[in-house]
């Protein structure tokens, strides 16, 4: 919490922002005591700015400046306060609504929609226009037009905070729902409350502003909005009285700038991924010494690798070599954190911006830290393709599977939109899918099936080398297993060379001939697996191999027959 | 098709809510709402036509639930009662005329504003950290903290006033007759321009942001990392893969924000004396001309319902997981 | 002598009308680990919760030592699968404990304080940690944090749904023997909840197979994963990585990798469900009476059941066929 705070005292906007929020504050609370009673005519009207009247007169001969600077206390004034009603409004309504659930959040949610749907000024508008006017009937009209969206915002962060397994728990202990709401639930919303106090007052000071400069607001009263509409209303327009309008809307466009730069911040604070480096090419230092490839040939030669990201000290992989030959299942094991995942996107060339890559990598004789731009797109997926671990969040999913497997056909030229169909289904019966389903949409397939089609995407071009990145781990065991016997028998066949990432030991024994354990960025052995399994050195490799409890045998007869 | 009709039964409700607001509301006004609603028509009209006024508002002699239904009768026959500031012609009629001039403005204004706002931002998010991304969300979110109206009279006074680019308001020249010539045609563009460019320049940074920071999200994407691993040319994978997905949150964004948007080009509609629906609205205001204040509310209502059972529709055009369940 | 958590005859729908639970029973003992095994989508979340009284039953009743369990309560706590989700980002590791030690023991905070350190030992988390947010810890500290939690609330029975799934392999381990010792220790009943049949293994007295919302087997760990008889048991079995070579096909059983069982089981699964034995669309050894009637619950050994038509009367000259 108090990170956030620094965090949001650091940012450059934040400080802009308060500090004009904290100018205009003052000009509201103590500007009038200094500038007159701003009401009276007190020269010509329309008088341009002069050094009697700064900021010159309004068409009823008042002076604009006293107008501005005593309209800031009724504008900011009311501006915050309905802001501070809509949130709390929305707070009660939206928690209440989503924590409550059933017919209560059904009524609620469809009550917003409506208020959502119905556009804001028109309701503002009939309502106003039946109720006295004074600065409470804009404060209800501005929170009956305006709740809606802060209780839909809160109302579905509650939702997600009600699912959370700590909501569960607090229930099973026997916490009344008070405190559930209070304890539990609240003070996870403590930035969003604050985000939307802020986005609820820029709501309010424009809409209020809107509203006055229709007419709708106490037209005897001096704020922004009714300054407006005597400027509008006197034909400051037609006669190019600009001092009567400019100062006013440069003060609403000022408040307006400073709450917006403060949400700014707010919202780079609590959602990091906005705040990212920009996004180019990964750095690579590649060591290219202009060696010939590595005496022994193989498929991939990885020497030295060295990965870090910007701003911090530990590199995520640590000087790592290995050779894959092809045709080989190679194995890489290790824990989150590990580096083994960046090993497998370095070799593809597919980490973020931030990250140096230093070293050597050699792909199929292809020095890959040296390819760029079109060149590295047309090495990509020819020789080296990936499986990734998310089957669900793999496959683009706005486009049918068939048409994936056209636009990867298509970006390497091969063939025409019908060949590439008649390949994909060709490919999707190598994996064991339907080839109907080349029409179907991600979303319709199980996550077996996605994962299949992954395999096939993969295959597509006939890689020499296939990088599985925990392929199976969103899996249940049975379909995980269907689906390794259908790799083993596809490498079999076909003699591609795979890289398999994962952090299940007993899995990659069962499939693997060579494996190498990974910790903390380090290569801590490398083996054979048998030998792996049956000597291994590294006191790491055994703690993991022990780490996994093993099943009894099975008994021999399969069946037991009734007695 | 569930995910349609969801939607229209919420639309309905809306419609029906909207309506019925019109005969609660002037039931909650201390005294006698009806006295007060006609004050101003009485002794224009004959007592046959004050009748008619009265049933159109909602207080038809009898029962409260009689009012309703006469209520309700007259406007389904699309009789919304007579206007007082433009006496004797019935809100129907006033009303008809507006509603084409702000749905071309405001309609033309928003899709111009939606499709360069959505690819900037693509663009923004796709060269993060580039000029396009540095310079104009910011730029473009303070004009967007900035009253709409009062970005229009600081445009009408300079284009207009000072440098004379733009006429002053209206939507044609007035010494002309409307007609489909070229010349006309012509005229009523260059009385278009300014209020609609306030109107594109006001909503821009909006979209610009929504679709710049869906697409941020978006480009960390599994699926996204894999159309590089496979070679796709970038212009694809930012359009067809990246932007395709970002645009879906981004066009359910562009309903919910049509009814505010909406508001704010009837404020600029005002400033531009443009004859739509919010020069009318700032009439009935300053006429307390009720039957054209509900007229007006209910109208805009329902364009605003429509407009958005249009987005639904694209939006089930656009993604494929809202169509499955047919 | 009888059972300390009793679940009998549990029915549970989900709002679409498909059966998430059908007449599921179980009971577990003072001091004993039974394992609940079965992939996603077979319902053992689901009973979790309805066990736990966090979600109300549609048939059934869930007894504690003999008591009708109606609410969610102190008598059974639960440990969650996410250890991100499962503490609040907002509170110390002490917060989260001091509140249901108060509300149990009613001493003053010192005391409380004390309890609370007492118990982060028990679970092998030193003391200074109390005073952390959940983000500063790893994945297994959370939860022990969450056992401690658990703990705290002076429960009689513990589910554990899927306690280590989402933990690094070397902190796993850990995690399962403190729960056999706190079975051992404290003669708490624990429900673990599990895909991993390994993991069912290292720690559990019984075993359950779960399938499509029933249990389909049942009986001690030794019977159960050394003498699978349900088909589907025996499948979860074949499929479980031992560390043994994938090969080739040859090797593979043929029921495995044909595409069209996979294919084809998701949709013929619901369909099947209405009638006859879920797994029929999946099961190597389906009889022609396996689609159109629900086979029963059957005794075939002490402590072994099975609900499968391989094993109902007159049937056994097809299972010894096969």
């Amino acid at each position: 919490m108090r990170s956030r705070f620094a965090a949001i005292l650091g940012d450059r906007r934040a400080v802009v922002g308060a500090l004009l929020l904290g100018g205009f504050a003052v000009l509201a609370l103590f500007g009038p005591l200094f500038v007159g009673d701003a009401g009276a005519a007190v020269d010509v009207p329309l008088s341009p700015p002069s050094w009697r009247h700064l900021l010159g007169t309004t068409g009823q001969g008042q002076d604009v400046l006293a107008q501005t600077v005593v309209g800031a206390r009724l504008t900011l004034g009311i501006g915050l306060v309905v802001g501070l009603l809509v949130t709390l409004f929305g707070v009660i309504l939206g928690v209440g609504a989503g924590y409550a659930g059933g017919l209560i959040d059904d009524a609620a949610s469809v009550t917003t929609n409506v208020f959502l749907v119905i556009p804001g000024l028109p309701l503002a508008i009939v309502i106003g226009a039946y109720l006295p006017p004074g600065p409470v009937r804009l404060g209800i009209v501005l929170t009956l037009a305006g709740w809606a969206w802060c209780a839909r915002v809160f109302r579905a962060e509650t939702l997600s905070l009600r699912a959370k397994d700590f909501v569960a728990a607090a229930r099973l202990a026997g916490e009344p729902h008070w405190r559930i709401i209070a304890v539990e639930i609240l003070p996870n919303m403590a930035s969003l409350v604050a985000a939307s106090f802020i986005g609820t007052t820029i709501y309010a000071i424009g809409a209020q502003v809107g509203l006055e400069f229709l007419g709708l607001g106490d037209l005897g009263a001096v704020t922004w909005g009714t300054n407006l509409y005597w400027a509008s209303n006197d034909s400051a327009l037609l006669t190019g009285a600009w001092w009567t309008f400019v100062p006013t809307g440069l003060c609403v466009a000022l408040v307006g700038f400073a709450l917006t730069l403060l949400s700014f911040a707010l919202d780079e604070v609590t959602n990091p991924r906005l705040r990212r480096r920009p996004r180019r090419g990964p750095v690579v230092r590649a060591t290219s010494r202009p060696t010939p490839p590595s005496a022994t040939e193989a498929l991939v030669s990885v020497r030295e690798l060295t990965v870090r990201y910007a701003g911090s000290e530990l590199p995520v992989v640590d000087h790592v070599s290995f050779d894959i030959s092809a045709g080989e299942i190679f194995g890489l094991a290790g824990e989150s954190g590990s580096g083994k995942s960046t090993i497998g996107h370095a070799l593809l060339r597919l980490l973020p911006a931030d990250a140096e890559i230093d070293g050597e990598l050699r792909v199929a004789g292809a020095d890959v830290t040296a390819l760029e731009g079109e060149a590295l797109r047309r090495w990509r997926w020819r020789d080296a393709a990936v499986v990734f671990q998310s089957a669900m969040s793999a496959l683009n999913p706005v486009i049918t599977v068939g048409e994936q497997f056209v636009d990867t056909l298509a970006a390497h030229g091969q063939g025409s939109r019908a060949a590439a169909r008649a390949r994909a289904v060709e490919l999707l019966a190598m994996v064991g899918v339907d080839g109907r389903l080349v029409d179907a949409w991600p979303h319709q397939l199980s996550g077996g099936m996605r994962q299949r089609v992954g395999l096939a995407l993969a295959l597509a071009l006939e890689p020499r080398l296939l990088v599985l990145d925990e392929p199976t781990t969103a899996l249940d065991v049975v379909v995980q297993r269907e689906i390794l016997e259908r790799l083993v028998e596809l490498q079999a066949k076909r003699g591609f060379a795979i890289l398999f990432i994962t952090h299940d030991l007993p899995l990659l024994t069962s499939v693997a001939t060579r494996i190498g354990i990974l910790r903390d960025g380090h290569l801590v052995e490398l083996a054979p697996t048998e030998q792996l399994c049956r000597a291994p050195r590294h006191a790491y490799t055994r703690l993991l191999l022990s780490s996994f409890p093993r099943l009894p045998p099975v008994a021999a007869k399969r069946l037991q027959v009734l007695p | 098709m569930r995910y349609v009709l969801r939607r229209l039964a919420l639309y309905a409700v809306a419609a029906w809510a909207s309506v019925t607001l019109g005969f609660v509301l002037p039931r909650l006004m201390p005294g006698d709402p009806a006295t007060m609603l006609l004050a101003r028509l009485r002794g224009k009209l004959s007592p046959a036509a004050l009748t008619a006024m009265r049933d159109a508002l909602g207080f038809a002699d009898g029962s409260i639930l009689r009012q309703y239904v006469t209520y309700w009768r007259h406007l389904l026959h699309g009789d919304l009662g007579l206007s007082v500031a433009y006496f004797p012609v019935p809100v129907g009629e006033v009303i008809g005329t507006g509603l084409l001039w702000t749905l071309a403005l405001a309609g033309s204004a928003l899709l111009v504003s939606f499709s360069l706002g959505t690819l900037f931002g693509a663009l923004a998010a796709w060269r993060r950290g580039g000029w396009l991304d540095s310079v104009l969300p910011p730029a473009l979110a303070l004009l967007g903290a900035v009253p709409y109206f009062w970005l229009a009279m600081l445009a009408l006074l300079v284009f207009g006033h000072v440098l004379r680019w733009f006429p002053l308001g209206h939507a044609y020249s007035l010494e002309r007759e409307p007609s489909w010539s070229p010349s006309f045609i012509l005229d009523v563009a260059r009385h278009a321009a300014l209020p609609a460019l306030t109107l594109v320049v006001a909503t821009l940074g909006t979209w610009m942001l929504g679709m710049r920071n869906t697409m941020v999200a978006l480009l960390d994407a599994d699926f996204i990392k894999l159309a590089w691993a496979k070679g796709l040319p970038p212009r694809q994978i930012m359009l067809r893969y990246a932007a395709r997905n970002a645009l879906l949150p981004n066009v359910t964004g562009f309903g919910m924000a049509l009814g505010f948007v909406l508001s704010g080009s009837l404020l600029t509609e005002i400033v531009f004396s443009y004859p739509g629906l919010g020069y009318l609205l700032v009439q009935a205001v300053r006429n307390k001309d009720y039957a054209l204040m509900q007229g007006l509310f209910l109208l805009i209502t329902l364009a605003v319902l429509a407009a958005n059972f249009l987005v639904d529709v694209t939006y089930v055009w656009l993604d494929p997981r809202t169509r499955a369940h047919a | 002598m009888s059972a300390l958590l009793a679940v009998r005859d549990l029915g549970k729908r989900f709002s679409d009308g498909r059966r998430a639970l059908d007449g599921v029973s179980l009971d577990v003992h003072a001091g004993e680990v039974v394992a609940l095994v079965g992939e996603s989508g077979s319902g053992k979340s689901t009973l979790a919760r309805v066990v736990c009284g966090l979600v109300p039953a549609d048939e059934g009743q869930v007894l504690i030592a003999g008591q009708r369990l109606r609410r969610a309560g102190t008598r059974v706590q639960m440990v969650f699968q996410d250890p991100f989700a499962s503490l609040n980002p907002v509170h110390t590791v002490e917060h989260h404990l001091l509140r249901p030690l108060a509300r149990r023991l009613r001493q003053p905070a010192a005391a409380l304080r004390a309890e609370a350190a007492r118990l982060l030992a028990a679970v092998g988390l030193e003391a200074s940690l109390a005073a952390r947010h959940p983000h500063a810890l790893s994945g297994g500290q959370r939860q022990r944090v969450a056992i401690a939690r658990a703990l705290a609330a002076g429960p009689e029975v513990i589910l554990a749904d899927e306690p280590t799934s989402m933990l690094d392999v070397s902190t796993r381990l850990g995690v399962l023997t403190l729960l056999r010792r706190l079975a051992d220790e404290r003669r708490l009943g624990i429900l673990f909840i599990t895909h991993d049949l390994a993991s069912a293994a290292a720690i559990a007295d019984r075993v359950l197979t779960m399938y499509a919302g029933r249990v389909v087997e049942s009986g001690a760990t030794a019977t159960v994963l050394g003498a699978p008889s349900h088909p589907y048991t025996r499948l979860l079995l074949a499929s479980a990585p031992r560390g043994e070579r994938i090969l080739p096909r040859a090797s593979s059983p043929s029921s495995l990798s044909s595409p069209s069982r996979s294919a084809a089981s998701s949709r013929a699964f619901a369909a099947a469900a209405a009638a006859g034995c879920p797994f029929v669309a999946r099961c190597p050894d389906a009889l022609p009476c396996c689609p159109d009637t629900p086979p029963a619950n059957r005794t075939i050994a002490a402590d072994h059941h099975v609900r499968c038509h391989l094993y109902q009367e007159g049937a056994s000259e097809h299972a010894a066929l096969s």
